[in-house]
């Protein structure tokens, strides 16, 4: 008797144990299923859009008129900036694939200042038509190979979801798989870059902050690690009994580093600073630690802000914006020569409002930047740069800037601050020949969307 | 019965109103100059102060941005005094001269989160809508309806009300403990649309150029997923690497995309990008997104005692902070 209640109980968990599984079961499939469907769409579209961009490179090198190169141009801008979201869908976190994708970032960059550009007054040049001839060739390759991946996972039924946990268990997916496919299109892709049209660095001098600064310090003295450290407290004032200790920064960075952690006098958390090893430029300064009260204002930190700077042989720096973050003061501080804001050289530091101590700064940019500068001279009046700025737009301040534009050039601009319907907007024209480099509408605050 | 209560309201304001309480001029300005950016009862002050003698018309939150920045320079060129929009001790005396400021009205309806306004000519039982209203949007501009003199309006120090017993407009409850010159909130001059310039306030906070507090958010979840217990600068370097693949041809462009980009991120991956992030998590994203870069660059960081890939060893460091390795 107890026996058949024993077995009668147990088959009604067994059972129940097998609806449950089974019910688990589905919904997993259910969610592999749907997981499985977003990566196959990413790629689809990829192929897709890859085939577009290819037929919209060639009808843009048989257009003649200008207004039908300027539409294939722009959709070719737009197709590759799609391409290059499809391929962010992918689980390619694990497999280096980036330079298809920095292939289509040039095309959507090349395309795109095509296709703003009046080119009534500047036609293509030969070196042009020449650079989107190798684009459609590229394209043409890069689209086909993808097919024949394409093709390979629809016939063999290949799953994104199967080659993601081999890549995580770290398994090589092997030879004729989708991501081997993807990976022999980036090595092709390799190829392409380096025939590629890339920033044109007009100025001669490269793009990117750190590798402007390594030409500036390349012949400056060599400071050993002792003399980072001294050099660490100088720039902090600390005193000579503060305990220091060295890194040196990996060879990753263009110019060689020390990385400086100094004891804070005040028992407080480390201060962490870091610098060019020749020359001893500190490029960054940070101290972490608590932060809650506010005693003094955003003014008063702005001061200590500049005086800091001033100390330091920073010349004429102005301050060109600040806020407030709780207890905390964050500042923007730019040179200015011949009146004019030196915006490319900007400074950042970082102010605590409790006891108006420096907790960041960051002089990178300065460092790598700042040089005497000859064309400071605008040949526009500013009467004749607000003649090109918007009848509704009321002119409120103007100051000389120098920016970089946004084809990475350094201009020399009117920096107007002006408003519209309750909005103010930033713009820059300009102040050679009247052009309108950048508008950029100024941000309000923030509203607290969880208000108590 | 609501007539009743309403009735009885309208008798206590008319009370306090012949009792002639002095109008609360609130706490003054502190003694700080007050410039662009900051944030505070001071900016509130000013900006109900400004909007007082018509300066100001865009909500009271309590944070010195471009608006409030051009009704200084307004206010200092009408009362000749030098243009810098700094809000120094003579901007300050001259306001408090020249303006009102209610301190409780206007601090009452930030803290509930109403619609309300701070002009001078306007009462202020008007000036103010139901709670939670300033979340609502409501910009317009009808005139302000029969302006009243100052003077009829009683206020006073109010009393704190007990945890819990907020007083909602819909339901007012005439309690009798209620002081004296206390104002009840009362529908009797609600007009029912929204009226006069209602502002859209709440309490506000400054963002960095170019990113919504949501996005802020967003990359704090990230960076303490991937680097909970790391020292603080390893995660403005987190953050900072996000920012940096966003500026790289090889990566997405914005900060969402490369969060999300399958398997690039291991706490994205097993979900720990949805733990509740820590207020240093919030910094070093705002350190960050404010220029900071302690990986100098770099565009990929690793933990080489749990990094499964092998080509991520490959690529050239550029330093060491706490656990990670960060890498070009």
């Amino acid at each position: 008797m107890f026996r058949a209640i024993l077995i009668a109980v147990l088959s009604v968990a067994l059972i129940g144990t097998g609806v449950f599984a089974y019910n688990e079961h589905q919904e997993k499939e259910a969610l592999a299923v749907s997981h499985e469907n977003n990566y196959q769409k990413a790629f689809h579209q990829l192929a897709f859009h890859l085939d577009h961009m290819q037929d919209e490179l060639g009808a843009s090198l048989a257009t003649n008129g200008l207004s039908n190169m300027t539409g294939s141009m722009a959709e070719v801008w737009r197709i590759s900036s799609l391409a290059h979201s499809d391929m962010g869908d992918l689980p390619m976190g694990l497999v280096p694939i980036n330079k298809t994708e920095e292939y289509l970032s040039n095309v959507a960059d090349f395309t795109h200042d095509v296709a703003i550009r009046d080119r009534a007054d500047e036609p293509l040049t030969d070196d042009e038509y020449e650079q989107l001839e190798t684009f459609y060739d590229q394209a043409g390759e890069i689209s086909s190979d993808l097919r024949g991946v394409q093709a390979n996972v629809l016939s063999d039924d290949i799953r994104w979801s199967d080659i993601e946990s081999e890549l995580v268990a770290n398994t090589d997916p092997g030879e004729g798989t989708a991501i081997d496919g993807i990976q022999q299109i980036d090595e092709k892709a390799k190829g392409f870059s380096e025939n590629n049209w890339n920033d044109d660095t007009a100025s001669g001098f490269p793009d990117d902050a750190e590798e402007r600064l390594a030409n500036v310090v390349e012949d400056k003295e060599l400071f050993d690690e002792e003399e980072a450290v001294e050099r660490a407290r100088e720039f902090l004032n600390m005193p000579d009994d503060v305990n220091g200790e060295v890194h040196q920064l990996g060879d990753g960075i263009p110019y060689e580093g020390y990385k400086v952690y100094l004891e804070d006098p005040d028992g407080e958390s480390n201060y962490a600073v870091e610098m060019t090893a020749r020359g001893g430029l500190p490029t960054w300064v940070m101290q972490d630690r608590p932060i809650t009260e506010t005693n003094i204002s955003l003014n008063e930190a702005s001061e200590i802000a500049a005086e800091f700077l001033d100390e330091r042989g920073f010349d004429d720096v102005e301050l060109v914006d600040s806020k407030q973050y709780d207890s905390i003061g964050t500042f923007q501080f730019v040179p200015t020569a011949n009146d004019a804001r030196l915006y490319p050289d900007a400074i950042i530091m970082k102010v605590a409002l409790d006891d108006g101590d420096v907790v960041g700064y960051k002089g990178t940019d300065y460092l790598a930047n700042h040089r005497e500068r000859h064309d400071l001279e605008p040949e526009l009046e500013l009467e004749e740069a607000l003649d090109e700025v918007h009848e509704n737009l009321e002119i409120r301040e103007e100051h000389l800037a120098v920016i970089e534009n946004q084809n990475g050039e350094e201009v020399l601009t009117y920096e107007l601050y002006g408003t519209m319907n309750d909005d103010t907007y930033q713009l820059f024209i300009n102040a050679n020949d009247g052009m309108e480099e950048d508008v950029k509408r100024m941000q309000g605050a923030e509203p607290v969307y969880d208000a108590m | 019965m609501e007539g009743s209560v309403r009735y009885f309201l309208a008798t206590l304001i008319v009370l306090g109103g012949v009792l002639g309480f002095a109008t609360d001029r609130g706490e003054a300005f502190s003694d700080q100059i007050i410039q662009q950016g900051a944030t505070g009862d001071d900016v509130v002050e000013l900006q109900a102060r400004l909007q007082y003698i018509g300066y100001f018309d865009q909500s009271i939150d309590g944070v010195f941005g471009w608006s409030t920045y051009w009704g200084v320079r307004e206010y200092q060129e009408a009362f000749e005094m030098e243009v810098d929009g700094l809000v120094g001790s003579e901007m300050k005396n001259q306001l408090e001269e020249t303006t009102e400021f209610d301190e409780q009205h206007v601090q009452e309806a930030l803290e509930n989160a109403r619609e309300f306004t701070h002009y001078g000519d306007t009462p202020k039982e008007i000036q103010k809508g139901p709670k939670g209203s300033g979340e609502g949007e409501g910009e317009q501009a009808p005139e302000p309806e029969e302006p009243q003199p100052e003077e009829g309006e009683p206020t006073g120090e109010e009393a704190p009300a007990p945890e819990g017993a907020a007083e909602d407009e819909e339901a007012p409850a005439p309690a009798p403990e209620e002081e004296e010159g206390e104002q009840p909130d009362t529908d009797e001059e609600q007009p029912d649309e929204e009226q006069d310039d209602q502002a859209n306030v709440q309490k506000a906070m400054n963002a960095p150029e170019g990113y919504s507090d949501n996005d802020i958010q967003i990359m704090a979840n990230a960076v303490h997923g991937e680097a909970r217990g790391e020292p603080y600068e390893g995660k403005v370097a987190v953050a900072a690497v996000i920012i940096n693949r966003t500026d790289d041809p090889e990566f997405p462009d914005t900060a969402n995309e490369v969060i999300f980009e399958p398997r690039a991120f291991t706490a994205v991956a097993d979900g720990q990008i949805y733990l509740e992030p820590d207020e240093e998590a919030r910094e070093a994203v705002l350190d960050a997104i404010n220029g900071q870069d302690p990986s100098n660059g770099a565009a990929y960081y690793y933990n080489p005692v749990t990094a499964t890939s092998e080509w991520i060893f490959s690529r050239d460091v550029h330093t060491e902070i706490g656990k990670h390795v960060f890498a070009d």
